[in-house]
């Protein structure tokens, strides 16, 4: 595992050049393209404002704020699992016929929309600014609860661009399986939605965690609990470690399955 | 200093019925044992044992389908082995295929800086390289356009360019050298001398039987997932003749159609993957038939007899300038004729869509023995091959009672006369 990861290391700028040549891909020919790539969760935020305050007439306090705090970490989730899934397959030409370490593919899907993810503060930031939410000393623990979430997000690519490779309607599963998961977080609706009696069990969804974990650093300017910092830290690290082991052991069979 | 060692070496691949990557067949092998029921596993290669040194050069040759490639993505890493081990020491660049990896909205420039990234090169490293790599390539005025406006051969270049300027210490190479012009080729083949010189090692898989004798040290055959014992060019390529020979020999007695091979138990057709067969493919050999002077399609025929081959093609898109040409072997594979449509003053202007070429001999001039034969469309130059077809078939002679030589291989219409000199001995 070390061996491996030293290896990855040392294929560093081949992610670089991954990862650089994706958002340049992205935001090439459009001058605006950055700006295009803010527009989707501000859409989102309007659409959702509107349903919550006139239709369904739900009072969310501060429902913005609210509502990008737990939808931006979910778009970087979302984006994460549902591109890096065919990035071996879609790759086959090279992982075909070029030795790399197949893992650079997922991890420069996942750390392209890392860096599209810091990306948004931009809006965020401004944002908490004018609904003069107090910004504090909780924002240092931003950058761990962040790198959790990504140790968290790329244990997921593995297994299912992984995966892809040998069942191609594990796609379609995921799109699926990414809409209930976006229903059963809270990022249109706060927890105390959940009654009592199933608390136990919806909590057993690790991205409630990071959602509650986000919203307590930005919405309310709290530290987490400690205890809670390292259940963070778990889910991040099992669910990196499986993902990587399971893709260490299904790469074997890549090149000859594609 | 060994560099690679192969040790025992074995290869399953997975023949599927029905391709189950999808969820409901997975989900009915999840009852019936996992993946046990839809595909059978087969040997691509079998106990191969290899040991090379720093600085050798080692051939591998065989058939389609043999393996050869399946050994070298072994070695490169990108399939790993069943059993047995495989031990490299240093950096390993590939020539598995034209243009991996490379990206075709990116210019030359930039592909090379991904290219050599996949390599496990740092940005610095590159920098310090590209100018010799864009200099050997002789792509200096295209480099900075999308690769999508360049040739086959265009891309070669860079390809090869690249992987022998990384300076690795194993240089993997299947079968793409024969693409390029002749000038490139001898500047690739200078280049790999000197790198040999260098004391680096290279394994290379090559059709060209003269390329592999020329440079190779040793040559390792391969035949059905099999290695052959001896490792001497000579003996190595010479088996490989005699083998290939006994499959051809083979293909023509089994079945009505001619081309029926029987391999390891089972019938399979006598398609691309039982013999060499290279080329760009915009134009296609779809058939190949010998006919005798009464227009019957036979495989046998005596000295001085007439015959007819008949190739039909099929272009996909218009080609102009073609050359059709055919090329006869003996059993041991020496060429004993080449003739093509350009040297023979039969100018094909443009073909498009199907048609034939034919090729008579008022006057069959061999000798009895069976014979090797190859077909091939290349472009005007010969340079570029549309469609290669390598010793696909075999013919035979056999004894005929106007022709009673026996020694050699062939027939030359001759006389023979003898002179007198001087008074006859009186009795
Ligand atoms: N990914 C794969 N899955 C299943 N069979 C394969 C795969 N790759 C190659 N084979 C089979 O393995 C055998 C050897 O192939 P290959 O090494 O490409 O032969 P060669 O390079 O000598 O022409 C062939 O029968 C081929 O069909
Ligand atoms: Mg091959």
């Amino acid at each position: 595992m070390i061996q491996k990861l030293k290896e990855i290391y040392q294929y560093r700028f081949l992610v670089l050049s991954l990862v650089s040549r994706d958002l340049k891909v992205k935001y090439k020919g459009s001058v605006l393209g950055f700006f295009w790539s803010l527009l989707n969760p501000l859409v989102m935020l309007a659409v959702y404002t509107v349903a919550f305050k006139y239709i369904i007439k739900v009072r969310v306090e501060n429902f913005p704020i609210f509502f990008l705090c737990a939808f931006l970490p979910w778009s970087y989730l979302n984006a994460s699992l549902s591109m890096s899934v065919g990035a071996i397959k879609d790759n086959g030409n090279l992982v075909k016929k070029v030795y790399f370490p197949r893992e650079v593919l997922p991890l420069s899907v996942v750390l392209s929309n890392l860096v599209q993810f810091l990306l948004t503060f931009l809006i965020l930031i401004p944002a908490l600014l004018f609904f003069k939410i107090d910004l504090g000393l909780a924002l240092l623990l931003l950058p761990l609860v962040i790198l959790f979430q990504t140790g968290f997000n790329l244990g997921l690519s593995y297994f299912f661009s992984a995966s892809h490779v040998f069942f191609a309607d594990i796609k379609h599963l995921l799109e699926i399986f990414l809409q209930i998961w976006f229903w059963l977080t809270p990022i249109i609706y706060p927890v105390s939605f959940i009654p009592e009696k199933y608390l136990v069990l919806y909590k057993l969804n690790p991205a409630v965690w990071f959602v509650e974990g986000y919203r307590s650093l930005l919405l309310h300017n709290k530290g987490i609990p400690f205890q809670e910092c390292v259940l963070l830290f778990l889910i991040g690290a099992v669910f990196f470690l499986f993902g990587h082991l399971f893709f260490n052991y299904k790469n074997k069979r890549f090149a000859e399955e594609i | 200093m060994e560099t690679v060692k192969i040790t025992n070496l074995s290869k399953k691949f997975r023949r599927y019925h029905q391709k189950s990557s999808n969820i409901k067949y997975a989900v009915l092998n999840l009852f019936k044992g996992f993946g046990s029921s839809r595909h059978e596993d087969f040997y691509a290669l079998k106990h191969i044992n290899l040991s090379v040194q720093q600085g050798e050069t080692v051939g591998i040759i065989g058939e389609n389908g043999s393996g050869k490639s399946t050994l070298l993505k072994l070695i490169a890493r990108i399939l790993f082995p069943d059993e047995g081990t495989i031990e490299t020491k240093g950096k390993i660049a590939t020539l598995i295929e034209l243009g991996a990896g490379f990206h075709d909205e990116l210019s030359g420039r930039e592909n090379i800086y991904v290219n050599a990234s996949l390599l496990g090169f740092k940005k610095k490293e590159i920098d310090d390289k590209i100018d010799e790599i864009i200099e050997f390539s002789g792509l200096k005025h295209f480099i900075d356009n999308p690769i999508k406006t360049y040739s086959s051969g265009m891309y070669l270049r860079l390809g090869f360019s690249i992987a022998i300027n990384v300076n690795p210490d194993i240089l993997l190479i299947d079968e793409i050298l024969a693409v390029g012009d002749e000038n490139f080729q001898k500047k690739c083949f200078e280049r790999i001398e000197e790198f040999k010189d260098k004391g680096k090692t290279i394994l290379i898989v090559s059709h060209d039987l003269n390329v592999i004798e020329r440079m190779c040290d040793r040559v390792i055959l391969i035949d059905n997932g099999q290695q052959f014992s001896k490792q001497d060019p000579v003996e190595a390529i010479s088996e490989y003749h005699k083998r290939l020979f006994q499959k051809r020999k083979q293909a023509l007695r089994l079945g009505p159609d001619k081309t029926a091979v029987e391999t390891s138990g089972e019938m399979r057709t006598l398609t691309a993957t039982q013999f060499n067969r290279w080329g760009s493919r915009e134009a296609e050999i779809t058939s190949v038939k010998f006919f005798d002077d009464q227009g019957n399609e036979t495989y046998d025929f005596r000295t001085r007899d007439h015959l007819k081959i008949r190739m039909d093609y099929h272009a996909k898109k218009l080609i102009k300038k073609p050359v059709f040409g055919i090329a006869v072997y003996t059993e041991d594979g020496v060429l004993l004729t080449g003739p093509n449509t350009r040297t023979g003053d039969c100018d094909i202007d443009v073909i498009q869509g199907q048609g034939s070429v034919e090729y008579v001999m008022e006057s069959v001039p061999f000798l009895p023995a069976s014979y090797l034969f190859t077909v091939s469309i290349y472009d005007h130059s010969l340079r570029h091959a549309y469609d290669h077809l390598e010793k696909c078939l075999v013919f035979n002679v056999v004894e005929s009672r106007k022709v009673k030589d026996k020694f050699g291989t062939l027939h030359i219409p001759a006389q023979w006369r003898h002179v007198k000199k001087g008074k006859p001995e009186p009795r």
